[in-house]
């Protein structure tokens, strides 16, 4: 996925993370396209839940720590997303399904609403 | 940090009890990682209503005819961010392509529009979807909104209706249209009575209800709905959905939300976004 500059948050720390992502989910949507074997696509799903996960957690950390009055809705927002993510990684497992570009644009989706939308509620707090 | 150590506990049984009541009651599960959550967010309700335990708090909750204390508790547990054009692609997409397609299909008439916003919340996202068709070139004097707006929840209902929303909360608003839709009083946005009438608002449970329509929707919107429920449930409500829309109708969903893993028969069109 293309990570341009309305994904710039400013806040350092996180926008590398976001970009971390940004880079998985790139990887996701070339291997959808040109194809690759299930235990590629799943160590990238892996990949993705863990990346997501450590920076979830450090983010709602910061966010807990300036008492952002948005945290609540935006923690589920992350927690909604690895749900699915969680469910979308075990069925893969169960099935041993290949590369989806569906899976790989919903993640995409996700992450440019989150950041561009969700993410930018708080960037207020932040200020440099 | 405060809640994690001198707020009420709930154990494991209770947190069981919860889940059950809460799935019967909405479809919502919850899955175990939302115990801290529940916890955290039903300790505010025990406060305010100066009960001391969650087990006091359950049975509240279930002798409750009123139902009142069922949405608070559920509402305390589905939150979701809310914003004018949230999900701004939803928009896009309606303007550039739902739009003119359903004009087209229906240029013989009916001349109706008929949408559905399914978990309307406290309204921004009806509101929207009415000025993105009010504001679109092609929908002439001619045609006409029918649009429903429902949620399970009253409480958001009753905002929704009013209308009026902080003047600081209007992020995503472009000038022209506050100007155009919106009435200013005492730091409220207010939308005008002509356009809040141009809204049936209605409370809708999702899942206890058959959906009761004689007429078939263009769009629908359900967003941030479906990820708190099971796959059984969600696969059910897609079904129904797929029922309701017109051929050619579009499904859009939240963007946390992903039919990937659900069986339906609709077709994908792009992100969070589905064809009949």
């Amino acid at each position: 996925m293309d990570w341009g500059a309305e994904y710039k948050l400013g806040v350092e720390r996180f926008d590398n993370h976001h970009r971390q992502i940004a880079g998985v989910i790139g990887r996701m949507e070339d291997m959808a396209r040109q194809g690759g074997d299930p235990a590629a696509w799943s160590a990238l799903l892996d990949e993705m839940i863990s990346i997501s996960l450590a920076h979830f957690t450090e983010e709602e950390a910061e966010l807990a720590k300036k008492d952002y009055p948005e945290l609540l809705e935006h923690q589920d927002e992350h927690r909604n997303l690895l749900n699915e993510l969680f469910e979308l990684a075990g069925r893969q497992k169960e099935t041993g399904s290949g590369p989806s570009l569906e899976v790989a644009e919903f993640l995409a989706n996700w992450m440019a609403v989150h950041v561009a939308e969700t993410d930018m509620r708080y960037r207020g707090l932040f200020g440099e | 940090m405060g809640d994690q150590y001198f707020g009420f506990t709930i154990n494991d049984r209770e947190f069981e009890s919860f889940r059950e009541l809460i799935y019967r009651e909405s479809g919502i599960k919850l899955r175990e990682n939302k115990k801290d959550l529940l916890r955290q967010r039903l300790n505010k309700r025990i406060r305010a209503l100066g009960l001391s335990s969650f087990g006091e708090y359950f049975r509240i909750v279930e002798e409750d005819r009123s139902r009142k204390e069922l949405t608070e508790m559920i509402d305390a547990v589905s939150t979701n961010v809310t914003s004018f054009f949230r999900e701004i692609k939803h928009f896009e997409f309606l303007a550039n392509k739902a739009i003119p397609e359903t004009l087209a299909r229906k240029k013989n008439g009916p001349f109706e529009f008929r949408i559905w916003s399914a978990a309307c919340s406290s309204g921004e996202e009806p509101y929207s979807i009415l000025f993105t068709l009010l504001e679109h070139e092609e929908f002439g004097p001619k045609w006409k909104v029918k649009m429903l707006a429902t949620d399970i929840s009253t409480k958001v209902l009753q905002k929704a209706m009013k209308g009026a929303y902080p003047q600081n909360k209007m992020e995503g608003m472009p000038d022209g249209l506050l100007k155009k839709y919106f009435d200013l009083e005492e730091g409220y946005y207010i939308v005008k009575p002509k356009l809040r009438e141009m809204v049936n608002f209605r409370w809708f449970n999702l899942i206890a209800t058959r959906f009761p329509f004689k007429h078939k929707f263009d769009v629908i919107f359900c967003r941030n709905v479906m990820i708190y429920f099971d796959k059984p449930t969600r696969e059910e409500l897609v079904r129904k959905f797929t029922d309701a829309l017109a051929p050619g109708g579009y499904l859009c969903i939240g963007h946390s939300e992903s039919l990937a893993n659900t069986n339906h028969s609709l077709k994908y069109v792009q992100p969070t976004i589905y064809t009949k």
